[in-house]
């Protein structure tokens, strides 16, 4: 590929799944065998984006949103419905060996090193695959276990190791080849804090040494935020977002959080500032604290009725964060 | 191929360290896989205490067929079984998905997986029985023993597509994998001689389900009961299959969406 | 060690045949393919080589057993066959190999009996197939209802038994951690010892010891031979009698090995 040619180009994506209705009972087995009833699935809708060489970025969305189904198009496992979707200018479906060997998929829930083998012979055979120069495999092994700090583990069977160590050296068996393109589906999924912390630093590390264009789907939203200078979210099947998390959290609302010498009830405080009723609430932390949710461009004015209307005994603005702008993205 | 040669190699070692992992199962299942044989001789031990000839075959003849038979499964059982076993349930749960995405050849990857070691015991003892009760059925020896290195692969070359064939239609079939163990309860017409079966049987046992090429008619062929004439017929059907098996592998691979969509 | 097996109350038994069985009518496709493969191409290659043994030699019997009885023998033993065994032992050690057991040893039941009971329900299901089979046969032929129900009983006793001794031999996972191969050899001497290949009454005399001291034969030649009205109610009464002990004696060493071995279990996981 050149080199100003984009990793990724998707143009107006689509993907849909059809399924045989099942119907109870010896009718319903009969009708599936003479006049089968059939349901579609719509699960990406018409997706488009681009994603530059060596760009770390997010793909989020609910459960059921599409991203995997689009991680599996992306990485070749699945045809796209319709649309054009090229990974490093090659048609993933083709599979072709060269496209291959330039890319590698990490899914949290699926292991591909095997289970009673300790890692260093999995790997040994991630190397026979790739055809990995032993001399450089080995000093690859030994960079990237000590960077992820297992390489005290590399002759533990892999059944024997933590769901962290695992997931370590699952991620270290999907680079070891150095791909350009590198798909992780939710990598951190049941990690703890620290081996989540860990495996970011690796792979924030990783995709500035090495340039590897990275798309990291994730629940969890403190690696899409030190990660990912940009995200992808996917609703239903549509991308309604596509930018720096940091402008989504601005375009986001704020809450005020105020303290009054008289003690209104919420929904007094609700009507009088001319919102609903149950938009204010108090906050569980501090029960004498009043939370009003707004929109960023009318501080001033809710700062000037609350002034206007009760004795102001405190008042402070909350920021919102990306997991609570996130959470309301999925909510609306 | 020097990538497929390294690939089969190391996995060839990989598969070695688990085996010593795990030595006393190994061992278990090399008694296991011995006591299989032991209980095939036994049955027919029994059966010709009892009787001279079985439809024209004597006991030397039908040892001399197991012989070979256990030869060809060993190799199969070794290289291809337990590939083949969980093959149907990673395409099921979609675990077909890592092997896609590696730069090899994916029928390859998915069919060589899983070694075992275990039987390789097995091997001796077929050969052992070749040559213990091959003269008396009428195996020649010398060049023979080409020719039957020859059919003991063509039996692996048999199973490899059968077995295979079986397993493909978990790419369409809900209950593919049903489809898939039927294999194991039809390979049952493998292990005894085709002389037991009507005639209709023993036409299918050549053609459609070609099981006979694992032991019957090598040690038909090997004995001189019937002409070379049969080797077109066996590349044919040979080739039919592996046609038809590329056919289905790709249409099926095509077809494969992962089960977790 | 109470955590291994349970203590007396038939409600949670109940509720895991239960489940059992509607497992098995859910993936009643697959139950009914493979049971019917299972048992009618081993017995059509059995028919088949009694067949041409019989048409090799002028007339007369095969170890003394005319035709005609070894067609009935191979019929009827087609029934009880499908009642031996099952694949629970296996399922234990998975549980024991993948640290599955951690689940079940925190339960107020028994893993062993658990796994026991949740397995069954299909093979009762078959129980009841055969059975019907079974009485369907009496109609065309000599066997009758009562031989086949005593038939029956002896070969639901052979299924504990099969699973107490595999039970057993799972035990070794704690030590082996892939221990399958263990089952594999055992369920390899059974085929030939239960009498599912060849009625055992064929085995020469000297060989004979092997079956009639092991428990194998009970899965399936005993309850043949009760069906088929060559052992009579005194001797099916002095069978139930042998069954019994082996459950007692598998019984008594399951829970003395488990008792001991789970010591060196390792749950392993999470």
């Amino acid at each position: 590929m050149r080199s100003n040619e984009p990793a990724l180009f998707v143009r107006d994506v689509r993907r849909t799944f059809k399924s045989v209705k099942k119907q109870e009972g010896l009718q319903g087995v009969l009708k599936l065998l003479f006049r089968p009833e059939y349901q579609v699935h719509e699960a990406l809708k018409g997706v488009s984006f681009e994603v530059q060489q060596g760009e770390f970025t997010g793909l989020i969305g609910a459960n059921g949103a599409g991203k995997t189904t689009l991680l599996k198009i992306l990485s070749g496992l699945i045809p796209p419905t319709s649309g054009d979707a090229r990974v490093l200018g090659f048609t993933p479906f083709e599979r072709s060996i060269e496209f291959r060997r330039q890319i590698s998929i990490v899914m949290g829930q699926k292991a591909q090193l095997w289970w009673d083998l300790p890692a260093l012979e999995a790997f040994d055979l991630l190397r026979a695959l790739y055809q990995i120069p032993r001399e450089v495999y080995r000093t690859r092994v030994d960079e990237l276990t000590a960077l992820l700090g297992v390489e005290k583990l590399l002759n533990t069977q892999i059944r024997r190791l933590s769901l962290g160590e695992r997931m370590k050296m699952e991620v270290i068996g999907a680079i070891l080849h150095l791909p350009k393109v590198i798909f992780l589906d939710e990598p951190t999924i049941g990690l703890d804090v620290l081996a989540s912390k860990r495996l970011r630093e690796f792979l924030r590390t990783h995709n500035q040494k090495e340039g590897a264009t990275i798309i990291l789907t994730s629940h969890n939203m403190d690696d899409i935020s030190e990660l990912c200078k940009r995200i992808l979210l996917i609703k239903e099947g549509s991308l309604i977002f596509d930018g720096n998390p940091k402008t989504l959290i601005e375009r986001d609302e704020c809450t005020l959080k105020v303290k009054l010498l008289s003690s209104p009830e919420a929904a007094q405080v609700s009507t009088t500032l001319g919102l609903d009723a149950s938009a204010v609430t108090m906050d569980e932390e501090d029960p004498t604290t009043y939370l009003i949710p707004i929109a960023r461009s009318r501080i001033t004015e809710y700062f000037q009725k609350l002034l206007a209307n009760f004795e102001v005994a405190d008042i402070g603005i909350q920021e919102s964060s990306l997991e609570r702008v996130i959470q309301r993205i999925y909510q609306s | 191929m020097r990538t497929l040669w390294d690939v089969f190699l190391t996995s060839l070692k990989n598969n070695l360290v688990r085996e010593f992992i795990y030595r006393s199962n190994t061992i278990a299942l090399t008694i296991a896989d011995l006591i299989w044989v032991v209980v095939e001789l036994a049955l027919f031990e029994v059966i010709y205490r009892n009787t001279e000839a079985i439809n024209g075959w004597t006991r030397e003849q039908v040892f001399f067929f197991l012989g070979i038979f256990v030869c060809s499964d060993t190799l199969f059982t070794t290289f291809f079984q337990r590939s083949f076993w969980t093959l149907p349930y990673m395409i099921n749960q979609g675990d077909l998905d890592i092997l896609l995405t590696k730069p090899i050849n994916t029928a390859f990857l998915a069919t060589f997986r899983d070694i075992n070691f275990s039987q390789i015991v097995n091997l001796a003892l077929g050969i052992f029985i070749v040559n213990h009760y091959g003269p008396a059925a009428g195996f020649a020896g010398g060049w023979g023993w080409a020719e039957l290195v020859l059919w003991v692969l063509i039996g692996l070359a048999t199973q490899y597509l059968l077995r295979f064939f079986f397993v493909i239609w978990v790419f369409w079939l809900e209950r593919g994998i049903s489809v898939s163990h039927l294999y194991y309860q039809l390979y049952a017409l493998a292990n005894k001689p085709e002389a037991i079966y009507p005639k209709a049987i023993r036409y299918l046992l050549k053609t459609a389900l070609p099981f006979a090429f694992m032991g019957s008619i090598p040690a038909q062929v090997l004995t001189g009961k019937i002409s070379i004439w049969v080797y077109p017929l066996v590349l044919a059907v040979l080739a039919g299959y592996g046609l038809l098996i590329r056919f289905l592998w790709r249409a099926g691979l095509r077809r494969y969406q992962s089960a977790s969509s | 060690m109470t955590t291994a097996f349970s203590s007396w109350g038939m409600e949670w038994r109940i509720a895991a045949i239960r489940n059992g069985i509607k497992e098995t009518m859910a993936y009643r496709g697959d139950f009914l393919l493979d049971l019917i493969g299972s048992s009618i191409v081993p017995v059509g290659i059995q028919l088949m080589l009694w067949h041409s043994i019989f048409s090799s030699q002028e007339g007369g019997t095969f170890a003394g057993m005319t035709h005609a009885e070894l067609l009935a023998y191979t019929w009827t033993s087609m029934l009880f066959s499908q009642i031996r065994g099952g694949n629970h032992d296996f399922t234990l050690i998975e549980l024991i190999r993948t640290g599955g057991l951690n689940n079940y040893l925190l339960r107020p039941v028994g893993v062993v009996e658990f796994t026991y009971f949740k397995g069954i329900g299909e093979k009762l299901i078959t129980a009841g197939m055969c059975l019907t089979l079974g009485a369907i046969a009496t109609a065309f032929t000599s066997m009758n209802l009562s031989n086949l129900l005593m038939g029956l009983t002896l070969a639901l006793m052979g299924n504990i038994i099969a699973y107490l001794f595999g039970a057993i031999l799972a035990g070794a996972a704690f030590y082996w951690e892939n221990a399958f191969a263990v089952l594999m050899v055992k369920n390899m001497a059974v085929s030939l010892l239960s009498g599912e290949l060849i009625p055992l009454s064929v085995v020469p005399e000297q060989y004979a010891l092997i079956w009639k001291a092991l428990p194998f034969y009970l899965f399936v030649f005993g309850p043949t031979q009760v069906a088929t009205g060559k052992w009579d109610a005194a001797m099916w009464g002095t069978q139930m009698g042998i069954a019994f002990f082996w459950i007692l004696l598998l019984w008594g060493v399951l829970h003395a090995s488990w008792r001991f071995a789970i010591h060196r279990y390792q749950g392993i996981g999470g």
